[in-house]
């Protein structure tokens, strides 16, 4: 019994110590100068854990639960790992960092963080591998030592985050007080049986926490800041993986532990959905700052994909982000491989390089849901969740929101196209970055042509 | 034969994708030569068109996540055959006056044309809309690029956000429609009945798409804007083909889908074209720019069209199909009239142009003839589309057939007026010195559309052949 415990989790087990020896080799080759000497083997070598991390689990055909129901890895646990290890993998690819090789190591901590996370089935089990890929986060955040901003990101990340953690363990103490149980299952089934007032309220601290990992309303405030102040390919990694594990975990607890109490987690997570939608589109108005107008317009994106989980359409959920995943990484990888910094500094991009434009004006109508870009494929599910759910007037607020996205997309393409601009020279793209780009706008493009592996992906991981 | 249609203009993408943006005379070939290619398979949709037979031709399915039905009907063979026709015709028009990102401009036509054809001949709801919206991309992009002036931002604005507000009204009509029925497939929408409370539901929602796309009055805000902005082929396919997606949108899905509520708003449409005609006339009589003359008299053009669409009677139906397709030329044609003006003086104002008729006879010849064509001179194709529309009004309503009437005589003092100011008096020789008139190419695009409008303004049987028994069903 034990020893099948741990041939489940071998693939987890490979990528925990992969991750500890290459800290060994770090303190060893890295305590003298040049320090920055490790930075590339160290990055290589953490793609190569993670690609092999991937292989494992694909190859792996053996599910089960582990450590007392603490942890689940069944089929749906499994994709969700291989999407984050993809992501992790796209963050070290897009990652140009020249001087520390540490932050390498931090990805994949945190990779290991959310995988557990992902396949938690025990609140303690979620709790402490939440506060791993936290505390991951929380450095990351504040690598650049020597920035202010980076160090303001941090430090509110950390500090918020730690007063979402507080809730979320009150949260657990109320349901466990409740229940008398930790376990999600459990929760389940007691929670059929009666239901005392406070595990209601347990049910919404729970949520405070989950929704401040998303960015949702009303937890919102630390992103800007965050994505602001974090380099650019941390800030990647922050838009493009913690989203898919919570969102696991979420739509686990969800559609099983807290199914039976829907009367009252229904209007609290529309209220978010709806209150993300609003704040994302409104706030990205003003933004000249690129890296503040996409994290709004994540948070806007997060308002989607919770109005997929509130109207219990978990497929629409997975779909939405699906597609949110493959323009985040073109969005990213745009920025990191000309390295703007601000709006205006894109004008007079569609005449010194057209073609690269031209595929970024494609994301951004794509983002603003215009079809037949895939953008449009994730908003018209969304829509149709809201109408089948019968929420006439939040699929109206949503349609408007999805209006008001569209101008500050629009504003980008029009500095990019419309403004004329002497002579600029044509910026120098990194090729890695570039080609990641061009292939993820390719499959916004011709999404239209052949959606059905999307619309099957999200069905298989819908389906518990 | 369809599908062809469809992806031949890819196909001409992906060639011109491999040739150097230096090379813009072989880039404006290819171009040409996918447009006419395009044209010629259009022409043989019309040839082989069958004008004994009910119901959709050419019929296709695609399997998408669903299966997907491509066919036309009378209704939309003549809009295919414009599109194809317009967009060849627009890239010889502008094949000098385009000088920066020639590549971009024909890949926004070809994209454009190939969006269209779908847009006229898809049969889904879903797909429809897609399309619909698909077509906003090329145009905004090719406001806001080759567009003239400083105000071209605003005014791609104003066109992409009207377009896109009013129609994602009509997608939560469609999910509404596919959350209740299971279906978008347009033929099977059609045997649905729905209460007449939904059907006004949606036939409003249908409503806030179409009529920002016609456009009708409170809603016209953006077409001055736009196509004053626009690069003259831009004006040209707006008016010529992307106005009538709306009117086309009313004739395929509001009128059949929702009867009962059509027939509930005809006071209500019947007022808001007459509105459209005689304000518009009005405001056009104001306007100093040339192509803002041009875009309001579309306004009131296509209130004609939209009175005779609501007449719920054959006549009324053919007449607002002729008008759609007669606007198709005529107003293209005057666009590129004022094209030819833009590209010799660089400016569109009115009080610089005056007795052109001495230095340019033959243009003012043109000029003259497409200035009567659009005031619905007897002869041209807007007489018999107007006539029609007309007598089909006076056979709904008596009194909306009069007040509408008004707005011929308006329309005739605006275009003659027009003429007037432009063509004749004395030369301005201190504003505007050197004269050329048309030139061979010119002369060559002209000389289609001259021939179009006085063949269905002289024998309009022609079109309204295939056309018939389509409009039958519709009001049967």
């Amino acid at each position: 019994m034990f020893i099948n415990d741990w041939k489940v989790v071998g693939p987890e087990l490979f990528l925990g110590i992969a991750v500890q020896l290459l800290v060994v080799l770090g303190v060893w080759y890295g305590s003298r100068p040049p320090y920055s000497v490790l930075v590339r083997p160290i990055k290589a070598l953490s793609m190569l854990t993670t690609a092999l991390t991937l292989w494992l689990i694909a190859r792996s055909n053996i599910y089960g639960s582990v450590w007392n129901e603490s942890f689940s890895f069944h089929e749906n646990e499994r994709i969700i790992h291989i999407w984050i290890l993809v992501g992790c993998l796209v963050a070290l690819v897009l990652a140009n960092n020249k001087t520390v090789y540490e932050n390498s190591l931090f990805i994949l901590f945190s990779a290991l963080g959310m995988i557990g996370l992902a396949a938690s089935q025990d609140f303690l089990a979620f709790y402490l591998t939440l506060e791993l890929q936290s505390f991951c986060f929380y450095i990351l955040a504040a690598t650049r030592r020597t920035s202010q901003y980076s160090t303001e990101s941090g430090l509110k990340y950390f500090i918020l985050g730690a007063i979402a953690s507080g809730f979320l363990l009150f949260g657990g103490s109320l349901l466990y007080g409740a229940t008398g149980s930790l376990c999600f299952s459990d929760w389940m089934l007691l929670s059929q049986v009666e239901k005392p007032m406070f595990f209601a309220l347990g049910m919404v601290f729970f949520f405070v926490g989950l929704l401040f990992k998303l960015s949702a309303f009303p937890f919102h405030v630390w992103t800007p800041d965050v994505y602001e102040g974090a380099p650019t390919y941390i800030t990647a990694f922050f838009a493009l993986v913690p989203k898919i594990a919570v969102l696991g975990l979420f739509f686990k607890l969800l559609s099983t532990s807290f199914y039976s109490s829907i009367e009252q987690w229904q209007p609290l997570l529309v209220t978010a959905a709806v209150g993300s939608m609003l704040i994302g589109a409104l706030g990205a108005l003003g933004q000249q700052r690129l890296k503040r107008l996409f994290a709004y317009s994540t948070i806007a994106h997060v308002g989607f994909i919770l109005l997929g989980l509130a109207t219990c359409a978990w497929d629409t959920s997975f779909f939405y982000l699906a597609l949110y995943f493959v323009m985040t990484i073109a969005t990213f990888s745009f920025l990191l491989s000309f390295g703007y910094r601000n709006v205006n500094e894109l004008a007079g991009m569609g005449r010194t390089n057209p073609a690269l434009g031209i595929a970024f004006a494609l994301l951004l109508f794509s983002m603003a849901g215009v079809p037949p870009l895939a953008g449009f494929f994730g908003k018209y599910k969304v829509f149709e969740a809201a109408i089948g759910a019968q929420m006439y007037s939040v699929a109206l607020v949503a349609v408007v929101t999805s209006v008001i996205g569209g101008v500050y997309y629009l504003r980008i393409i029009k500095t990019m196209f419309f403004t004329k601009v002497e002579d600029v020279a044509a910026p120098v793209a990194s090729p890695l970055a570039t080609y990641l780009f061009s292939l993820s706008v390719g499959f916004l493009v011709f999404f239209v042509l052949y959606p059905a592996p999307v619309y099957l992906f999200a069905e298989v991981l819908s389906i518990s | 034969m369809l599908s062809n249609l469809i992806v031949l203009p890819w196909l001409g993408i992906l060639v011109l994708a491999f040739v150097p943006s230096r090379n813009t005379d072989l880039i404006r070939k290819i171009g040409a030569g996918t447009a006419a290619l395009c044209f010629v398979l259009s022409l043989q949709l019309w040839v082989l068109f069958d004008n004994q037979a009910v119901g959709f031709q050419f019929v296709e399915v695609k399997n998408w996540m669903f299966p997907v039905y491509f066919g036309i009907d009378g209704i939309s063979l003549f809009f295919v055959l414009l599109t194809t026709f317009l967009i060849f015709l627009c890239i010889v028009a502008t094949w000098e006056s385009i000088q920066t990102h020639v590549k971009a401009y024909m890949m926004a036509f070809l994209v454009m044309g190939s969006f269209l054809v779908c847009v006229f001949t898809v049969l889904d709801l879903l797909f429809f809309y897609i399309f619909f919206e698909s077509v906003l991309i090329p145009m905004f992009l090719m406001i806001g690029i080759w567009g003239s002036r400083a105000r071209k931002g605003r005014a791609a604005y104003l066109f992409f956000f009207y377009t896109l507000l009013g129609s994602l009204f009509m997608l939560l009509a469609i999910l509404t429609i596919a959350f209740e029925t299971g279906t978008t497939d347009y033929q099977v929408l059609l045997t649905t009945t729905w209460s007449e409370s939904r059907q006004i539901f949606l036939w409003v929602a249908f409503f806030a798409s179409f009529a920002v796309k016609v456009p009708m009055v409170p809603f016209h805000i953006w077409l001055p804007e736009a196509h004053v902005e626009a690069p003259t082929a831009g004006s040209v396919m707006l008016a010529g083909v992307l106005l009538k997606l709306g009117t086309y949108g009313f004739i395929r899905f509001s009128i059949p889908l929702f009867p009962e509520a059509s027939a509930y708003f005809t006071p209500f449409m019947f007022t808001m074209s007459i509105v459209a005609i005689v304000y518009t006339s009005l405001t056009t009589l104001r306007q100093g720019d040339l192509k803002k003359i041009i875009a309001y008299s579309s306004v009131a053009h296509m209130g004609f069209v939209t009175l005779g669409l609501f007449t719920g009677n054959v006549v009324g139906l053919e007449g607002a199909m002729m008008i759609m397709l007669s606007h198709g030329w005529v107003s293209s044609a005057l666009f590129l009239c004022v094209g030819v003006l833009y590209d010799r003086y660089h400016t569109r104002l009115v009080k610089y142009y005056q007795g052109l008729t001495q230095a340019m006879p033959l243009f003012a010849i043109v000029f003259t003839f497409f200035s009567m064509a659009n005031l619905g001179f007897p002869g041209t194709s807007s007489f018999a589309g107007e006539f029609m529309s007309l007598a089909g009004a006076f056979e709904a309503n008596v009194t909306v057939a009069i007040l509408a009437a008004i707005g011929t005589v308006l329309g005739a003092a605006y275009s003659v007026w027009l003429c007037n100011r432009v063509l004749f008096g004395p030369l301005q020789t201190e504003v505007l010195s050197g004269y050329s008139d048309l030139v061979r190419r010119e002369a060559a695009v002209f000389a289609p559309l001259i021939f179009m409008t006085l063949w269905m303004g002289i024998y309009p049987e022609v079109f309204l052949q295939p056309i018939h028994l389509s409009i039958l069903y519709l009001c049967a």
